[in-house]
């Protein structure tokens, strides 16, 4: 385990640069923009999208080939891309979280709006929701086959989620929890659905050839 | 009884335009396997078998003593050096930085072993695996399998593109590997002369079949290579003749040794003239 994550760790290194930068611009502006809600979720998109290159460079390269002739767990091998996509979701999360606090210290002038601390924690966990969602399609088809049957779910997804959200509307069925309930119900389920996720990851992965 | 380094019973896997039919070897401890065969005869699917990389439908591979689908062949792997056809390292990293990640993933990896290799391969260890040429990267590759204590090389195509000169140094590390009588090699490639000078025994594969599994000298010994007058090839026994050709002068055979009169000599054939007359033999 330690070795693939020093391994993702030197890849994400190599090319994970410009990525970096177009998260710390795109994060700086969450704190600037009327509508922050789209930038946040770009910069925890931007995440999902660099275990997927992680995954990619290694179908490129055949290093998951390898991988299955190393004396590592199926379980193992899949839980640490886990790892590394809370990695950098996380990472995400503190770089929010410092930038937040150098825009109180640094511009006092500018006057905080805590419920974006709040918006940031609950796309943390609609972040972690797209890996509980990605990561078995990933294992199963592989990174460019899974591409089409992402596209398929996220469309599926939104195409319920709306049409519920359409009802309860017209019904005035209306979430009035506070804040923190709602960030703790999101992080929970979320949490519930990356557990599932990873069982379906491991039980994709140990159908899968090399 | 004699130990087996590795043991294939009856193994069959299907894909949809191929099928690996029924294969069994066994490979004893000590020595080395040359497996030859064609582009698409199922060099690579048999030794992903082994590895456990694919699942085949039937029969049962053992290997180091151990059932290839029981829960310690996980462990097992410590033990087995694997070279795929090609060179699986992210093309980003340099040698230094694989040999950290090999570090935290085999329990016995000796980063001294390896820096070694690197040395007498001529490898430069802070150069970009990317940058590397075919051979290096073949090198890089073994290096790294010869490094963490494995008792069995599993390898495939280990000496394809690379030129006589890495070849030979390379085919002299695996001669070494296998001084020790614990130690074991599965090696596939098409360059048959590679397979002649350092195997004990010669696998052939055949559009998904093993034709043969023999001891290198067995085969050698039971082949020959004769130059005859027409009239006297004429008068020899139809299934002693493998293959001939003629020469202008008259006709060049490979004879089976026990076949031929007394009295006639044959010559050396080589493993690779073998092979490709076991081969077209098959195909008619």
């Amino acid at each position: 385990m330690k070795g693939l994550l020093r391994k993702d760790w030197y890849v994400f290194l190599k090319y994970g640069k410009l990525f970096s930068l177009f998260i710390f611009v795109y994060s700086f502006l969450t704190f600037f923009m009327d509508n922050p809600t789209f930038y946040i979720l770009i910069c925890m998109l931007m995440s999902v999208l660099m275990v997927k290159m992680l995954m990619a460079y290694e179908e490129q390269e055949k290093w998951d080939s390898l991988a299955a002739c190393f004396p590592i767990r199926p379980e193992q091998l899949v839980l640490e891309k886990y790892l590394v996509s809370l990695l950098l979701s996380g990472a995400m999360l503190v770089l929010l979280g410092i930038e937040f606090l150098g825009v109180a210290v640094f511009l006092p002038q500018k006057a905080l709006d805590f419920s974006l601390l709040q918006m940031v924690f609950l796309m943390f966990c609609v972040n972690m929701l797209m890996l509980a969602v990605e990561l078995p399609l990933l294992f199963w088809f592989g990174v460019n086959r899974s591409r089409i049957w992402l596209m398929i779910l996220v469309a599926a997804v939104f195409g319920i989620g709306s049409a519920i959200g359409a009802v309860l509307q017209e019904t005035y069925v209306f979430w009035r929890g506070s804040w923190i309930t709602t960030v703790t119900g999101g992080f929970v389920l979320s949490v519930i659905a990356l557990l599932l996720s990873l069982r379906l990851s491991v039980a994709a992965y140990k159908k899968r050839e090399f | 009884m004699e130990e087996r380094a590795l043991w294939v019973r009856n193994l069959t896997k299907q894909y949809r335009n191929f099928r690996l039919d029924d294969v069994s070897f066994f490979l004893p401890q000590g020595c080395i396997m040359g497996l030859i065969g064609e582009n698409g005869a199922g060099k690579s699917t048999l030794i992903k078998s082994i590895l456990g990389a694919v699942r085949p439908e039937s029969g049962q591979i053992e290997v180091l003593g151990c059932d290839n689908k029981s829960a310690d062949f996980i462990g097992l792997k410590e033990q087995i050096g694997v070279v795929l056809d090609e060179a699986c390292f992210p093309a980003g990293l340099t040698a230094v930085q694989m040999e950290r990640v090999l570090g935290g993933i085999y329990k016995n990896w000796e980063k001294e072993t390896f820096l070694e290799y690197l040395k007498r391969f001529g490898l430069l260890s802070d150069k970009l695996f990317k940058d590397y040429s075919r051979g290096m990267k073949m090198q890089l590759s073994i290096a790294a399998a010869l490094s963490h204590h494995a008792r069995l090389l599993v390898l495939d195509e280990p000496t394809g593109g690379l030129d006589p000169i890495v070849r030979d140094e390379i085919l002299d590390v695996f001669n070494e590997f296998t001084r020790d009588p614990q130690c074991s090699i599965l090696i596939s490639s098409h360059i048959i002369s590679d397979l002649e000078r350092i195997c004990d025994y010669i696998a052939f594969l055949h559009h998904g079949k093993l034709l043969f599994c023999e001891e290198k000298d067995v085969l050698l010994e039971r082949y020959g290579l004769v130059s005859l007058r027409r009239e006297d090839f004429e008068a020899l026994e139809k299934d002693a003749v493998l293959s001939a050709h003629d020469t202008g002068y008259g006709v060049e055979a490979l004879v089976r040794r026990d076949r031929i009169p007394a009295g006639m000599k044959p010559e050396y054939a080589g493993i690779e003239r073998i092979i490709v007359a076991l081969a077209k033999e098959e195909r008619r």
